[in-house]
């Protein structure tokens, strides 16, 4: 008779820590964006190989994909028609295989995507759904109905395309749900084999040794009438469900919620520690921009205090720009249309309920602005998210549909194509940015790398000094209060680290005065330039600083002199 | 355990065996007669301070043949034959004398030692009183490390006293002499810390003990050990000599750089016995080829310094290359500085790790000419003392490597 009491040793990943993702810098990209190797006009997973010292040079320490599964991609891959393969135009299984392996080899981890909420119309599970007999068990792999006035108080998410969370089918004669794309049938969690199979799927990938998996739109899983359908106590259990199976089977792997959701509803996504390590903070990052723009500290100091505090083991996910529109749905109205003022000046550059635009044009180019915006990302509590393009400063499009604007080809090179295709440009997936000031010609890898005041080299190095100090990854946070609002000043505290942060948001020099007598007799050394500042004294401690400038100061105890060699 | 696994036979006996005081772990392979004579020697040591029962005792040394791996001598020691590690290759001397010590540091864990002292294979420091002296103190006093220190005269080690130990204490914080061994003493809580090859993601570098148990806060102290080894590059050409010390040293700082950054000054690491009396040497050195060395490079590697150092030590090198031979000298700051910024080149890697490293060599023979002019007329005390304000001259520029480590591009 078999022993019940079988150890099953769990699979290892690539990290030899299991709170690795809390010192890691994420990079996020498209393969089909990213390098062309067989110049068919696609990025796939060969140009990525050879682009991963790239990668690895900027200091990145986990790629993370975006969808790169068989697809119609009518949603740029969130759509998925096979989950436990490779889209042919990026590649095939064997080649991911040999990405992950490369990727580890050079000490980076890899996080895929696992849209859990939702497949393409096109999988076979939607397609054998709507043929099936009501009560079946392939009926109920998704959300049918007979009318289209369930869950009303389910808000639409794309208000530029949808018009209902319900569309007709003519085929299975019944309303089916989706709070996305029409094309994207949302599946049914209240049917435990949808959760069985989507376990099979994360196993699929794990086994592989995927180091992390992104939940995409994690808040709307299951429905309940009277209710938003967000957030439902429901959702939470299916959560639960597949971190236990991680946890399970595997180590050191890390599962990141995106939940576009206030942070006091992003709290119990974390659970105990028991659900996802990690979610993004959706709301910090338009209110860094208005900060920026309203040179005011308010908008952040704000957010950050609607904050909780969350689990040991877990972590924020932080970024300025993604792969989506700058999403303005967790500001208020009049946020949102200061927001859309400021930043938004041609209505082409507005979707949904955002704003579809680069990093550097968003910024008007201000290297001083992008610089003070990326040391707040580097020196705020969680971990950084880099997308791809920005750390040379792309540009985007808003000529272009959807937020394909934000989604064209990275810019390696003057050469065609930006170097990133030998294809004939009428093939390329996507047209080059070309323009007098964010185009190829211009913004490009190699010339920055060959600058050594480009902004390239200048995320290298900040990414290389935020790397030196886990304080930044874990440690704790608080604000300090000067009187001058137009200064954003908090400290960072770790296992005797201690770093003050220092930010000037407005375009002109500025005074401030920060009471730091707790730190009497100690010495500011200003991290960059490892030079000391004069000690820390009784009094307010002054500070002045330039446009969009910023500090990073370590405090450090007076060294005693150095003693003579002792003899026994 | 740390990636090191034994052959289960040796791992079955070790566990039979368990615990020992300590572990003498041979580094290579040994003439087994005279080993077991010098293992002799042993009988009845107690190193748990006077008075204190005979310690147990196992001598491990590389060999392997069918017989029990683990046998016990008429004097009561265990003696344990481990398999002896793969060869680097004949370029990778010193990196095969630190895989071997790993080996054996695994060992010592493995045997639930609570000392293990690790000596070189020609046995020269296996001598009772000399593993008195290197083990009581771990045992007895919760000393983590004992790093020996070696006779030398004042021409001797110079790769050493002017780059591996200045660099070692300025970095790591610790006043070490000799922070590259082939001898030492180290205490349970440190063994598996320096068996652990894996940190350096690739191929395991050399073993600096001193630096790995300075930066886990360890107690470090040093004692004189009258032995003189014939290094393991002997005969081999300085450039590959420096391109395995350095470059070890050199990789292991960019691994360490977010321990080592937080560093500040040095404490001393106290000697044990009698100061070894140093070696007086009387025959002068003839500089004049390491000058000339100098000068040639400073014009074939012009291209390379100039990509690795700043304009104002390209001009004071310039400067020097134009100099009477026994003018010459290389002032300690500038020194320093050519050190760290070498050192920031091996990890910004805009020049291969090979081109930089070969650039250094001829810098070293230039500082070295300088230091045997100056101490030509010595005594080896007072060389010593000058290789001392060295090495407090690394310390006070450790700013300008930190500064340039965290922002490269800013070079004045």
């Amino acid at each position: 008779m078999a022993s019940e009491n079988v150890v099953v040793a769990k699979k290892a990943g690539s990290a030899d820590d299991p709170l690795w993702f809390k010192d890691a810098i994420f990079y996020e990209l498209h393969v089909k964006a990213f390098a062309d190797s067989n110049n068919d006009g696609i990025g796939d997973f060969g140009g990525l190989i050879q682009r991963l010292d790239y990668i690895v040079d900027l200091g990145a320490t986990c790629i993370w994909l975006l969808p790169f599964s068989p697809s119609p991609l009518r949603d740029d891959g969130y759509d998925i028609s096979d989950y436990l393969n490779v889209h042919p135009s990026y590649g095939t299984l064997e080649d991911f295989r040999q990405f992950l392996n490369v990727a580890h080899h050079r000490g980076l981890q890899v996080m895929i995507e696992l849209v859990v909420n939702h497949t393409s119309d096109q999988h076979p599970w939607f397609q054998a759904s709507r043929h099936a007999p009501e009560g079946s068990a392939e009926r109920d792999f998704y959300v049918w109905s007979d009318t289209d006035q369930r869950y009303r108080d389910a808000r639409i998410i794309f208000t530029d395309t949808e018009k209902s969370n319900w569309s007709w089918d003519p085929v299975a004669q019944a309303y089916y749900w989706h709070r996305f794309f029409s094309h994207q049938p949302d599946l049914n969690f209240d049917n435990p084999r949808v959760l069985e199979e989507l376990l099979k799927v994360l196993r699929f990938w794990l086994d592989m040794g995927v180091d992390a998996v992104r939940l995409d739109a994690v808040p709307y899983l299951v429905e309940r009438d009277g209710t938003n359908c967000e957030n439902l106590p429901e959702t939470h259990r299916a959560i639960k469900a597949i971190r236990e199976a991680i946890d399970a089977g595997y180590d050191n792997r890390m599962i990141l919620a995106e939940a576009n959701q206030l942070p006091a509803a992003v709290r119990p996504y974390f659970g105990d520690g028991d659900e996802c390590h990690m979610a993004f903070h959706f709301p910090l990052m338009p209110r860094i921009y208005m900060a920026l723009s309203q040179e005011d500290r308010h908008p952040i100091t704000d957010i950050m205090a609607q904050t909780p505090e969350i689990p040991e083991s877990c972590q924020w996910g932080l970024f300025l720009r993604n792969h989506d529109e700058l999403t303005l749905e967790m500001v208020t109205g009049d946020e949102r249309d200061y927001m859309y003022l400021a930043y938004s000046a041609d209505p082409r550059m507005r979707i949904n309920v955002g704003i579809r635009r680069r990093l550097a044009p968003l910024l008007d180019n201000n290297r001083g602005r992008i610089e003070l915006l990326n040391s707040l990302l580097f020196s705020f509590p969680g971990t950084p998210i880099l997308y791809y393009g920005d750390e040379i400063g792309m540009g985007d499009n808003i000529y272009l549909g959807d937020r394909n604007g934000v989604r064209t080809p990275m810019q390696w090179s003057g050469d065609r194509n930006a170097g990133f295709s030998r294809a004939n440009p009428a093939k390329l997936y996507s047209p080059v940015i070309m323009d007098a000031i964010y185009g190829y010609e211009a913004i490009n890898v190699e010339a920055q790398e060959a600058d050594p005041s480009s902004l390239l080299n200048w995320m290298r190095n900040m990414i290389a000094l935020r790397k030196l100090f886990k304080v930044f990854g874990r440690g704790t946070l608080r604000f300090l209060d000067p009187s001058n609002r137009k200064i954003l000043a908090y400290l960072r505290e770790w296992d005797g680290e201690q770093v003050l942060c220092v930010a000037n948001l407005s375009r002109v020099w500025q005074p401030v005065q920060l009471d730091l007598t707790r730190f009497e007799g100690m010495i500011p050394v200003e991290m960059l330039g490892y030079v000391e500042f004069p000690v820390i004294g009784k009094e307010c401690y002054p500070l002045t600083l330039g446009p969009y400038g910023f500090l990073w100061i370590e405090l450090q105890t007076p060294s005693a002199g150095p003693a003579d060699e002792q003899e026994e | 355990m740390a990636g090191i696994e034994f052959p289960a036979e040796l791992q079955k006996r070790m566990e039979e065996t368990a615990p020992v005081d300590l572990l003498v772990g041979v580094t290579g392979a040994v003439d087994v007669e005279a080993l077991r004579v010098k293992v002799g020697r042993l009988r009845g040591l107690a190193l748990d301070g006077e008075g204190s029962h005979p310690s147990r005792i196992a001598v491990a040394y590389a060999g392997v043949d069918s017989d029990d791996p683990v046998t016990v001598t008429e004097e009561g020691v265990l003696l344990a034959r481990y398999p002896m590690p793969a060869a680097a290759g004949e370029m990778n001397l010193w990196r095969d004398v630190s895989n071997v010590q790993r080996n054996v540091l695994a060992l010592a864990a493995g045997w639930q030692a609570r000392a293990c002292m690790v000596v070189y294979s020609d046995l020269a420091a296996l001598e009772p009183e000399t593993v008195r002296t290197f083990a009581e103190p771990v045992l007895k006093g919760g000393i983590d490390l004992l790093m020996p220190i070696y006779p030398a005269g004042k021409y001797d080690a110079l790769i050493n006293k002017s780059l591996l130990a200045p660099m070692s204490r300025a970095l790591y914080g610790r006043r070490v002499r000799w922070p590259l061994t082939a001898d030492f003493c180290a205490g349970a809580k440190m063994l598996e810390k320096l068996a652990d090859g894996s940190r350096v993601k690739s191929e395991a570098g050399l073993l600096w003990p001193a630096n790995l148990v300075a930066m886990q806060g360890g107690q470090i102290n040093q004692a004189g050990l009258n032995v003189r080894h014939a290094p393991p590059g002997e005969g081999l050409d300085l450039n590959a000599v420096v391109r395995e010390l350095v470059g070890s040293l050199f990789e292991e700082a960019e691994a360490n750089a977010a321990l080592w950054q937080r560093t500040r000054a040095s404490q001393p690491a106290t000697r044990y016995g009698d100061p070894y009396p140093l070696v007086e040497q009387e025959e002068p050195v003839d500089t004049r080829p390491m000058v000339e060395s100098f000068v040639i490079a400073s014009q074939n590697l012009e291209e390379v310094w100039r990509l690795v150092l700043p304009p104002a030590t390209v001009l004071e090198l310039k400067r020097m290359a134009r100099l009477a031979p026994e003018q010459f000298r290389l002032a300690d700051a500038v020194w320093a500085r050519i050190v760290y910024d070498f050192a920031l080149a091996h990890r910004m890697r805009r020049v291969s790790r090979t081109h930089v490293l070969g650039a250094l060599t001829p810098l070293y023979l230039g500082w070295v000419a300088g230091y045997v002019q100056e101490v030509s007329g010595a005594t080896a005390q007072e060389a010593e003392r000058r290789v001392d304000q060295l090495a407090k001259v690394f310390e006070e520029q450790k700013p300008y490597l930190v500064s340039r480590w965290r922002w490269p591009e800013r070079a004045v």
